[in-house]
């Protein structure tokens, strides 16, 4: 960028700008940094405070084309950094106002934070779209780049990575979901801390990286702490020590805070509400399995902990809740269980879909991923059917719908004597792999009398269908 | 009963020496996958695990690798060991779904310490794994 271009004469350019509308003049003599885009993401106008931050004037810019990320480096042209800064993110595109986090690399190699937001108006007409308008505010803190190490591959592994959480997954027509998904959005709009409640598997870490993501702090790392599973002095040592690593990341959730030792909890809330007072602020989320005030009863979670986590609750409802989701959820997660897989999974079949109404899904959406995930792996064409699904869940389902065999307090020992026995046959069955010769030989009895014992009990042979044609000649005769 | 797996990525085999004898001890089941689609074998045969890489100068690749099986494996634990401290990629493992990262030194008391407690989920004594997907 040359020196005459970045310093427009002032006559020249009240010229340029009398012949203009109001609005540009209006924008023009506002002090933050304003632009403009069209529905194409064409860069229309920039005002005077824009062309100072960033070194930039509007002739060399007017007509950037701002649609795609570009690569945060330090060696990337002007005009790409430039595109990549003004690019609204996806939301925007789609009507929603957003807000990122960006770097800029000036020409003297120093690296500035960048608060930009976006605010879209629809266009009239049959074209439709949105213009956008966009303030840029400078951030305090400066880090050092540490970014030019990462390829643009990775990169653009990244985005890649973000486009997986997107809030239109959420999407349902049932109330408390429509609830949920306002509240998420709602929470990335702020910089409140969020807590998670749901039964495990319910998507708490999901909805919590979809806020991140989808917030002003999208650029910046988010970090998943299990405070279950990870040894308390390593997670010590990363939120409170000096040279822990808490500066790779400016969001974090916590998964079971409840889990960590109250001294460390304690530490906690000091951290949490020291970030509430500082300029560049340190996110949390948490994720919990059962409501904060039944854990502070029981005495695993501090009341001030809780009270910090609380700003925002988001609760999220089973899966059993969720009927109406189901063909949404199974469609999503098809695709995703068919990732790596040579065979591609249309669907299920109607006894399959039956089959998948009627469970309980006590593991929630990450059980029915599971269930479809093995599904897949066995089944053999587009179309999921029931024996391709886990026998587990296929027992479980029946037993679910077995009516109660006998009123509280009763001991009915025919009927009780009968399900040990079915249960025995169902285990021989399961370890012998279906092979009806293999599981007699486990239970001590001969292949005829398990036959008979299996057609009596009711026992479905839905695992090993070649060598239960084979067994059934001998006993037919 | 499977025992718990524990999938170690690395070229020169030295994070894998390390832990032999803690998998010896524990009866975990050691494995070296060098792929991609073999690591998501694994998984999907065993059920997950406890994944530790320690990316070598294919990093684009092995991020990818490690991506991939965060997103189709999400309660699998992966760590990150670093031989140095950067802080561009960690931030860019901690958003690509890493449990850890481990920068240096690579002591065998701190590796052990991570991997015992990032084992204990995945060990059949203990309660079934709960939490955010």
């Amino acid at each position: 960028m040359s020196e005459e271009q970045l310093h427009d004469p002032s006559a020249k350019r009240e010229r340029r700008l009398a012949k203009h509308f109001r609005w540009q003049a209006f924008f023009e003599r506002c002090a933050e940094p304003l632009f403009v885009l069209d529905r194409r993401g064409r860069l229309l106008f920039v005002n005077r405070a824009w062309e100072t931050l960033t070194g930039v004037g509007l002739g060399d810019a007017h007509h950037l084309v701002c649609r795609r990320f570009k690569p945060v480096a330090s060696d990337i042209s002007p005009e790409d950094l430039l595109a990549h800064i003004l690019t609204p993110p996806p939301d925007v595109r789609r009507g929603g106002m957003g807000r990122v986090r960006r770097s800029l690399f000036k020409g003297d190699g120093t690296m500035h934070r960048l608060e930009v937001e976006f605010l879209p108006l629809l266009q009239e007409g049959e074209r439709g779209g949105y213009f956008v308008v966009g303030r840029i505010r400078p951030l305090k803190e400066d880090k050092t780049p540490d970014f030019i190490s990462i390829s643009e591959k990775l990169i653009d592994l990244r985005q890649r990575r973000l486009e997986r959480f997107r809030l239109d997954d959420w999407t349902s027509p049932l109330p408390n979901m429509k609830r949920l998904v306002e509240q998420a959005r709602l929470a990335s709009q702020v910089t409140a801390p969020v807590l998670f409640v749901g039964e495990a598997g319910t998507g708490k870490q999901t909805l919590a990286r979809t806020i991140h993501f989808l917030g002003g702090q999208r650029e910046e790392a988010c970090a998943v702490l299990d405070c279950e599973h990870l040894p308390p002095a390593a997670l010590a040592a990363l939120l409170f020590g000096s040279r822990g690593g808490r500066e790779h990341f400016t969001a974090m959730y916590l998964r079971e805070p409840a889990s960590l030792p109250r001294d460390l909890q304690l530490r906690l809330v000091d951290t949490i509400r020291g970030a509430s007072e500082e300029e560049s602020r340190l996110r949390v989320f948490a994720g919990c399995r059962q409501k904060p005030d039944q854990a502070v009863r029981e005495g695993r979670l501090l009341e001030e902990l809780a009270c910090a986590l609380s700003t925002l609750v988001l609760e999220l409802p089973p899966l059993r809740e969720r009927q109406a989701d189901l063909p949404a959820l199974v469609e999503r997660l098809l695709e995703r269980s068919c990732i790596g897989r040579e065979m591609r999974v249309a669907g299920l079949d109607a006894d399959a879909w039956a089959l998948l109404r009627d469970c309980a899904w006590p593991g929630n959406v990450r059980e029915l991923y599971h269930v479809l995930r093995s599904a897949c792996a066995r089944s053999t064409g587009p179309l999921l059917r029931t024996v391709d699904l886990p026998s587990t869940l296929r027992r479980a389902v029946e037993r679910a719908k077995s009516p109660p065999n006998n009123r509280p307090g009763e001991l009915p020992l025919e009927q009780l004597l009968e399900e040990a026995e079915r249960r025995l046959i169902q285990l021989a069955l399961q370890r012998a792999g279906g092979k009806k010769a293999l599981a007699a030989r486990l239970l001590s009895i001969p292949r005829p009398r398990l036959w008979r014992r299996m057609i009596k009990l009711g026992i479905v042979d839905t695992e090993g269908p070649d060598d239960a044609r084979e067994d059934r000649e001998p006993s037919e005769k | 009963m499977h025992c718990p797996q524990l999938l170690v990525y690395e070229t020169d085999r030295r994070l894998a020496t390390m832990l032999q004898p803690l998998a010896d001890k524990h009866q975990w089941l050691l494995r070296e996958p060098r792929q991609l689609s073999a690591c998501l074998r694994l998984f999907d045969r065993r059920g997950p695990g406890v994944l530790a890489m320690r990316p070598s100068r294919d990093r684009d690749r092995e991020l990818a690798l490690m991506e991939q099986v965060a997103w189709l494996y999400p309660e699998a634990a992966l760590l990150l060991v670093l031989d140095l401290e950067q802080l561009g990629l960690s931030s860019l493992a901690w958003d690509l779904g890493v449990r850890w990262i481990l920068p240096p030194p690579h002591t065998r008391e701190r590796v052990t310490e991570l991997v015992v407690h990032l084992m204990r989920q995945f060990e059949p004594s203990t309660a079934p794994t709960k939490g955010g997907r």
